[in-house]
This record gives C-alpha cells, structure tokens and sequence, in this order.
C-alpha cells in the first residue's frame, strides 16, 4: 500500500469547500505552494479561503490544474485541444478565471488567458477593443479624435 | 495556446496591469491600435517604461539587419532593402512603404527603437523624409529641408533619439550655398512641426563622413582635413541635448587604410582596416574620455588571408564582417558581370566565424548602407 494522497480543502466564495491533491495545486500555484512550504496551511484544519473566486470558477481552476498534472507527458497538441475547450466560456467566465488565475499565481493559465485575450484584440478595429475592454470614455478631444482618425484610417 | 474567442462578447474590466501584460505579449500593430482606443492607454504605451520593457521582452521576435543595395542610378531595377536574420542569416526582401518608381531613389538615415529614418524621392518629385515603424506598419511623413537649401553642396543627416526618452531627432547639416564656407545645422524634433534651430556650425564641422553613428543622444561623423584627404583627422560629435558639437582628435599610429565608427557595448569605437603582405589585419578601438583628453584603448586585432572581411555593423557584441567579390563581364567567355557578398558574424573574443548568408546578383551591386533593426512599438 503506497501512501495515501494529501489533500488540501479550498474554500470559495460561496464557502463551497473543494478537496484537492496537494501537489495539484502546489505544482501550479506559487500562493498555495508557498502557505505548505512556510507551514501557514494546517492540514488537519485549515482551509483555504479563497474570498474572491465562486465555486464554478474554482472548480474550472482545479480542472485545469488537475489535467496539465496528470496529462503533462501528453503530446502538445492533445494538451493544446483540450486547452483550447477548457477556454471555450463566455467573456464573464473568462474574466473570472483571469482573476482567480491571477489570485492563485498560476502562471500557465494566466499565460494562456492572456493568449486568448490577445487573439480577441489581434486585428481588431478602435471601436471593437473599446467594446471588448468597456472603454466608453475614452478621454481624447474632438481635435484628438479627428488626429486618430486621419493618423490610423485602418483601424477605424 | 488557445485561438478560440469566448463564446459570448461581454466586455472585459480588467486590472491595469493584466491589460499591460497582455499588452506585452501582442503585436505592434494590435498596440498602435489600442494607442488610439483612449487617452489614457496611448499616454501609457507611448511612455518608457513600457517602451522600455517591450525592449527586453520581444528580443525574442527576432534581431535583423537591413542591407541596402543598388544597381546604380541609371539602372532600370530600384534599390532594394534585405531583412537578414541576425542569428540565422535567412533574408528576404523589405517591402517599403513607398513606391519607388525607376529613376527615383531612397537613402536610409538611421534605425533606432524600431523605426527606420528614410530620404527618398519618387520620380520627378521632391525628397520626402519619412519615419516609418514596418512592424506596426506606421508612417510619418517630414518635409526635407534641402529644399531651402543648397543642393548641390555636401550635407549630412543623422537621426537619433534624445537619452532615455521615446523623442527622436532628426539633424541636417547643410550648406546655404556653394560659396558658403561654413556649415550650418538644422533639427526636428518628433513633438514639433517642423525644422527648428538653424544655428552655424563651428569651422570644424566639414568634410564629413556619410556613415554617423549615434548613441545616447549623441552623433558621431568621421571628418577628413582639407590638407590632407588621405586619412580621417578627427571625429565631429553633436549632442541633440546640448544641442551642442565637440571633436575627438584621431591619433597619428592609429589611422590605417580604412576606417569606420562603431558602436560596441555603449561606447564609441573605431575600426581601422590595413593591407598585409597577404592578407588584411583590422584593429578595434575603444574611445575613452579621460578629462579632457581621449583614450584610445585597442580592444582587439584579427588578422585574414586574402579578400578583406570588412566589419560593418556590431550586433549583440558581435561583428558583422562584409567580404565582396566583385567580377567584370568577359565578352569571350560569355560570363556576365556578377557581384557575391557574404555575411559572417564574427566574435571577437572566441574568434569564431559563422557564414550568416551570400547573396549573389548580376551586374555591379554596391552596399549602400547597413543598419541593425528589431521590432518595437516607439511612436514614429
């Protein structure tokens, strides 16, 4: 009988708590690897709070670092497909993960967010980034504008 | 890494500084047009720091030297520019932003920070100066001043930005007419509209070399005597800061045959190029102020059997050595004129050499110019 797995609980915002394998989490999170290795995290005990990230958002969270722990030997472009239908959400859930992939200091989901969101911008025109990021004021005069206008006809 | 936009398009309010890492990580084009979604963006793109930070995270995207070549100006072929990998030597031909109609011409000023300084004239037209991004695929378009002034006469350009700042200049020294012994300056600045302070040079300022270097602001020319046109005499420097010129005398021992200024880890250098008996010996020269004097410190001397390997630019600690074959037409053998450069990038330290690529074209082709590029985002 090998040892068994250890397991770390995490809580959301909802206070939903969630029991993952240590070393997912540890493996990705430069947050949660640091509370093990300074002893913070109690493991009889302790749950993590994670005020800010809901259920649904964390649950994706595990998801992706469970996947990229037990799949890390599968060849890229398995790893990339499954990737590319783990980020298939709508622009809300997006969000959510950007922050709580920020939160957590995962840098190989933020990588990839951030991937995404620069694929949404490539080649677009001034209104549709200012759509896509919620810019409504965007603080140039008439004079400006017009300059912008004359300067970037392409993107317009 | 994920192409699949989200399904629903709710905007997104992100943090500053998650917008500004992906801002990192996109292309110059998709910056120019966040630059113009809002004030506020712009003013933050625009600004050093990121700038600056660009500099180090996109030397990834590659490292280029742009080669200028011409078949001369009765020819019916234009100029044309090759984009040489500086790591792999692979090469293709520049697409300008310009059309350059046969007859008509173009001469590259300088590149600095992503951005290529470029006089040229189409056909029958005025010369134009433009500042041109090719990576984000922006223009400006500057009038030339030699249009006031003497054409006829020698004159010079240089283009270079102010230290630590995303502001270019652009200076001409110029000469009002061809009786004019002295030489005047005038410069653009990139916030102005148009050409500002023309002030006279000081006597020394003639007989400058076409090729300047620049480095933190500053311009450097070699500049031959009067008295004597054999070697180069002195250095001619002008600060855009100071707005200012000064002189680095050239010691008697160290000129040679052939002589160029480099730029070699922040410091001003010379190379000086001297025949041997069988071969060619090229010796490198740190030029260190020392109070009021300069020190002349040899960094390094290689020797080559045969054609000369010419250095030509210094790219990432490295020499970029040109050697060219050129062979006439011969009516009996039935060969035609031809023209073989070859690339090499040289380590002075190892003395390693690596061949980088040897274009080979029909006809006399000249090297016009030579200029290290990489990609930025600076505001042209």
């Amino acid at each position: 009988m090998g040892s068994p797995v250890k397991k770390i609980m995490l809580c959301s915002s909802e206070k939903e708590i969630f029991s993952v394998e240590e070393q997912v989490m540890v493996q990705h999170s430069v947050i949660i690897n640091n509370m093990i290795e300074d002893g913070s995290y109690n493991h009889e005990e302790s749950k993590i709070p994670l005020d800010c990230v809901d259920s649904k958002t964390l649950k994706k969270v595990i998801d992706y670092c469970t996947h990229h722990t037990h799949h890390h030997n599968d060849n890229q472009e398995d790893l990339e497909a499954w990737d590319a239908q783990f980020l298939n959400v709508d622009s809300n859930g997006l969000y959510d993960l950007l922050m709580a992939a920020n939160y957590l200091e995962i840098r190989n989901l933020l990588d990839l967010i951030y991937g995404t969101i620069k694929n949404m911008i490539k080649g677009k025109k001034i209104d549709e980034i200012r759509r896509i990021f919620n810019i409504k004021d965007h603080g140039f005069t008439p004079e400006e504008e017009e300059q912008n206008r004359k300067e970037y006809p392409h993107f317009y | 890494m994920s192409d699949i936009a989200p399904t629903k398009a709710y905007p997104l309010t992100l943090p500053e500084e998650l917008i500004f890492d992906i801002f990192l990580k996109s292309d110059p084009k998709t910056l120019v047009a966040c630059r113009a979604t809002n004030h506020y963006w712009r003013d933050k793109l625009n600004a050093i720091p990121f700038l600056q930070e660009t500099h180090s995270k996109w030397k990834a995207r590659g490292q280029f030297i742009y080669l200028h070549f011409t078949l001369g100006p009765f020819n019916q072929r234009p100029d044309w520019i090759m984009k040489m990998d500086a790591t792999t030597g692979e090469a293709m031909q520049l697409a300008l932003p310009v059309t350059i109609n046969p007859g008509g011409w173009f001469r590259i000023i300088g590149t600095a920070n992503g951005n290529v300084c470029m006089r040229f004239s189409s056909t029958g037209k005025a010369p134009q100066i433009l500042i041109w991004n090719p990576a984000a695929n922006t223009l400006r378009s500057i009038r030339d001043p030699t249009q006031h002034f003497c054409t006829m006469c020698t004159f010079t350009y240089a283009f270079l930005y102010y230290p630590g700042s995303s502001k270019y200049a652009i200076v001409h020294i110029f000469k009002r007419n061809l009786g004019d012994q002295d030489s005047w300056l005038t410069m653009f600045c990139a916030e102005s509209s148009d050409w500002q302070y023309v002030i006279p040079c000081p006597k020394y300022v003639k007989n400058l070399d076409q090729n300047c270097v620049t480095s933190d602001g500053v311009a450097f020319w070699l500049s031959w005597s009067m008295h004597d046109s054999t070697y180069p005499s002195y250095i001619v420097s002008f600060s855009i800061a100071n707005k200012s010129f000064f002189t680095i005398p050239i010691p008697h021992h160290i000129v040679s045959h052939d002589h160029r200024l480099l730029i070699y880890q922040d410091s001003l250098c010379m190379v000086s190029n001297r025949d041997t008996r069988d071969g060619y010996e090229i010796n490198m020269f740190r030029i260190l102020k020392n109070g009021i004097h300069y020190a002349w410190e040899k960094i390094f001397t290689f020797t080559g059997i045969g054609s000369l390997e010419n250095p030509v630019l210094i790219h990432e600690e490295e020499l970029i050595l040109l050697k060219k074959t050129h062979r006439e037409r011969n009516a009996l053998m039935r060969r035609p004129e031809t023209s073989q450069f070859m690339f090499l990038r040289f380590d002075p330290l190892s003395q390693h050499k690596k061949i980088l690529n040897a274009p080979f074209y029909l006809g006399h082709v000249q090297l016009i110019s030579t200029h290290v590029y990489s990609q930025r985002c600076f505001p042209v």
